[in-house]
């Protein structure tokens, strides 16, 4: 069978693609000499996911218009005290923002 | 000390084909209706130079297999023990073959990847870190609020487009296709990454052809036919009692 390949500017798509294989490592590296990292890693990882659901879901609430102003009030305050211990967790375990993610394989990017 | 067996692929077949492809017989093992197209392999061969060569004469191997028989392609570099070694793989794996042949049986796969000027969206909704408003007139705490709903009306916009723009594309190829298996935004620029199993004498090409007429200002891969890598179904290996 004679197959066809075209392709436009096929080093874009190059470039696209090692984007994905490039991003992550695959399986948490845990080693006795960074445990205590790799663990916070796995943790705040979580933790942030958590966040980000919480925040796109009140995200979603106020754009159907179903908060009063007092819950956006409240809400607000709660995220920014969540984004601000975040970002003091970070930097107590020296981890980057991109750092926080897991490559479930098939399935993609948690984040 | 008999050699170790390369396996490139899995025919619907207990009658393999043989012939010699360089310095390697190409050969088959056979256990009842199918069988597995191998090569024998040296002892100690070194499998880890030359990647790109061997990946070259595995893929020659199994696109020969795809004239004449359905293939389940084996991953590159599937080394076997032995001969009896394959044939308990063909055992174990029988019935998952078995359905894999009848769901595959005269279909290719077909790929297709799309890149989108995602920039210049992101710019036209306005999410290059402008706000469209000034929130210096509530608290702290609501304007948090604003400017992270500003962000998520931004970004929902982008995936409403990228959503919008995908469907547009595979309304080309999915009245065609058997299955079809779509990956969306892997990247902020990979609008699409799309398989689509067919079968063999659908015009793909044609289809394709439309596409870039119709939307001429994305950029696009497409390649085909190629053995249905993406489409076979296999159960987890389960571990033996």
């Amino acid at each position: 069978m004679n197959q066809t390949i075209e392709s436009d500017a096929p080093e874009d798509f190059m470039a696209e693609i090692e984007k994905l294989q490039d991003s992550l490592p695959r399986k948490i590296n845990a080693s006795p000499e960074n445990v205590e990292k790799d663990l916070a890693k796995l943790v705040l990882t979580l933790l942030e996911l958590i966040r980000q659901l919480l925040e796109k879901q009140g995200m979603r609430r106020m754009d159907s218009g179903s908060l009063s102003d007092v819950e956006i009030e409240r809400l607000g305050e709660t995220f920014m005290k969540l984004e601000s211990k975040m970002k003091e967790m970070k930097t107590v375990f020296g981890l980057q923002d991109q750092e926080l993610n897991l490559n479930l394989g098939p399935l993609g990017n948690l984040m | 000390m008999q050699p170790r067996i390369y396996v490139y692929g899995i025919i619907d077949s207990a009658k393999g084909p043989e012939f010699q492809r360089t310095d390697r017989r190409i050969y088959s093992i056979a256990y009842q209706d199918v069988a597995a197209v191998v090569s024998d392999c040296a002892l100690l061969e070194d499998f880890t130079g030359a990647v790109e060569e061997r990946a070259l004469f595995h893929e020659g191997v199994v696109e020969t297999l795809m004239d004449d028989f359905t293939v389940l392609p084996m991953r590159l570099l599937s080394v076997f023990g032995g001969r009896e070694q394959v044939v308990s793989m063909l055992c174990k794996n029988h019935v998952a073959f078995k359905a894999n042949f009848t769901r595959l049986a005269q279909k290719v796969e077909f790929g297709l990847k799309v890149l989108w000027p995602s920039e210049k969206i992101r710019e036209r909704i306005g999410t290059n870190g402008k706000l469209s408003a000034n929130f210096s007139n509530v608290s702290p705490a609501k304007a948090f609020m604003l400017e992270k709903l500003e962000e998520y009306k931004h970004e929902k916009a982008f995936l409403d487009e990228a959503e919008t723009l995908t469907l547009k594309v595979d309304a080309f190829f999915s009245g065609l296709a058997a299955e079809k298996k779509l990956r969306k935004l892997q990247t902020e620029r990979l609008l699409l990454n799309a398989s689509y199993l067919v079968k063999k004498d659908v015009r793909m090409t044609d289809a394709f052809d439309k596409l870039k007429t119709a939307l001429p200002e994305l950029e696009y891969q497409f390649s085909g036919p190629w053995p249905p890598y993406n489409f076979i179904v296999l159960p987890h290996p389960q571990n033996e009692d």
